[in-house]
């Protein structure tokens, strides 16, 4: 059986401990917007980083949801990283986070509609034809949704990443978040994805918010607790039919809690250990 | 015929950005947004402009402190006026800082050596991420410029106390303060540096790469050019 890597989110702020710990984990994910903007020093650091150790890529500002064209420049940059890194994939979100002149900074879904897949699917083979390497699409966790939805969550990623070529990057948390959220249901939305198509897998811990004006707490992704049973449950659902080369633990905040992370991992790997040889 | 997409993604952001949504919960005006949920819209416009405030409060944990009580009803006309156009954290923590200069004399309560601290916290945070040398050409031999790694302030008020004292030193004199902040490349902490008038000007000069006066060629220029040199406040193109 073919293992997963095992590794982490780069964050800066863990420089030091990520260094010193590399040796826990098989590969890191890198944000390749990091790699061309911001600290000249801090992308010197990265691309140092990846000398050492396996690396994969994964995007937070490409927006590949908003209806204007693809920014292709934008796509070149993060090609020319990818080929300094050496990254063996790159991802992105299926969202939209701007539009000209305005970004929430916040992932958002797009409306569920043919038409909006079509257009998706134009841009992925854009990219794919601009990429050395794969491309991934990742499912994000939404506050919201869009009104009049001709398909949900899973048919459209579904028929997304079949007419693109796109893989798929798997936010188990996000399905978890979503499922408590917008009361749907985690295992279905995992069970209903092609068999093989999960090529690699996000995981993390969120946080419950309470607003006055919310009749119950609402779940967020804050990417700052323990992986929770139920996500590493789902984890163990998607390795029975899915073959991930990653899977990629997520953490932004709470980082000063580093035996966490190293527990996070423990348990992951645990997982897959128990997963026997059942994805291959 | 239905509107198209962008138009309502740009409706959407216009709602979610607006102070409408983010403090007081109102529903969206538009015919473009019905249907959606009002109360998950809201809860959006709010874990997105906790996210913005995050960024920029990382940056000016000084001035957030001095903001005090009054923080609420700043951060609501801020982001009634100054709507988020990027994700980079230096660009929304500049634009909060303009948005203190531009109230100046009337933040209440009176606060107008804020955006004085602010701009400090924008200076060192810059000297922090600094410039890639290899992006910047090399000066011709022998002509100065401003070295990369340094930011000039010009400050209505003299703040140094409220860096060495904490926020709670007593209100600053109104003293046009000229300031040099340095990122030594072996220490953490940003230097600063106190500037005469001619010094400024001189260090203005080259940032704008205006030609140097005349008042800059005596030989009691060539002493404060060479303290320049070895404060590293400029660079000689070798």
């Amino acid at each position: 059986m073919t293992k997963p890597d095992i590794g982490i989110g780069y964050r800066h702020a863990l420089d030091a401990w990520t260094r010193k710990n590399l040796t826990r984990f098989d590969t890191l994910e890198v944000i390749v917007d990091h790699c061309f903007h911001g600290n000249p020093a801090r992308r010197d650091g990265i691309f140092q980083l990846a000398r050492e150790i396996p690396i994969v890529a994964h995007g937070i500002g490409l927006s590949i949801g908003t209806d204007v064209p693809l920014d292709i420049s934008y796509v070149d940059e993060v090609a020319r990283a990818i080929e300094r890194l050496g990254a063996s994939a790159y991802s992105e979100h299926l969202a939209f986070t701007r539009v000209p002149g305005r970004d929430l900074m916040n992932l958002m879904p797009l409306p569920r509609t043919i038409a909006v897949a079509e257009a998706i699917v134009a841009k992925v083979r854009a990219i794919r034809a601009v990429l050395p390497v794969p491309f991934l699409l990742e499912n994000i966790a939404y506050v919201f949704e869009w009104p009049e939805p001709e398909m949900d969550e899973a048919s459209f990623l579904n028929l997304v990443l079949a007419e693109s070529g796109a893989g798929l990057l798997l936010d188990i948390e996000n399905v978890r978040l979503n499922a408590r959220n917008h009361r749907l249901d985690a295992a279905g939305f995992i069970d209903w994805l092609p068999p093989g198509s999960v090529q690699q897998v996000h995981l993390a811990g969120g946080a419950a918010v309470t607003e006055p004006f919310l009749d119950a707490p609402f779940h967020a992704d804050s990417h700052s607790h323990p992986v929770s049973d139920e996500a590493l449950d789902l984890l163990a659902r998607v390795l029975a039919r899915h073959k991930p080369t990653h899977i990629i633990l997520e953490r932004d905040t709470r980082l000063s809690e580093t035996d966490e992370i190293l527990a996070d991992i423990a348990a992951i790997r645990s997982r897959i250990a128990g997963a026997g040889d059942i994805a291959t | 015929m239905s509107e198209r997409l962008i138009e309502r993604q740009r409706k959407l952001l216009d709602y979610l950005t607006s102070a409408e949504a983010i403090f007081d919960g109102l529903p969206p005006a538009d015919p473009a947004l019905a249907g959606f949920n009002g109360m998950r819209l809201r809860l959006e416009a709010r874990f997105s402009f906790g996210k913005r405030i995050d960024k920029i409060r990382a940056l000016l944990p000084l001035t957030f402190t001095l903001l005090g009580e009054s923080r609420d009803g700043i951060l609501r006309d801020f982001s009634a006026s100054c709507p988020p156009g990027s994700l980079a954290r230096i660009d929304n923590t500049v634009e909060f800082c303009e948005f203190l200069r531009a109230r100046g004399e009337s933040l209440v309560p009176a606060q107008p050596w804020l955006s004085d601290v602010a701009a400090c916290e924008v200076a060192f945070a810059r000297v922090r991420v600094g410039i890639d040398r290899h992006s910047v050409p090399e000066p011709p031999a022998g002509t100065p410029r401003l070295a990369l790694n340094v930011v000039l302030l010009r400050c209505r008020y003299n703040v140094a106390a409220f860096f060495e004292a904490g926020p709670g030193a007593p209100a600053p004199e109104r003293r046009e303060t000229l300031l040099a902040v340095k990122s030594p490349t072996s220490a953490s902490q940003p230097r600063v540096f106190a500037l005469s008038k001619g010094a400024y000007e001189f260090l203005n000069g080259l940032a704008e790469a205006r030609p140097l006066s005349q008042d800059f060629a005596g030989p009691e220029f060539a002493a404060l050019r060479g303290e320049l040199v070895a404060c590293g406040l400029i660079e000689i193109g070798t």
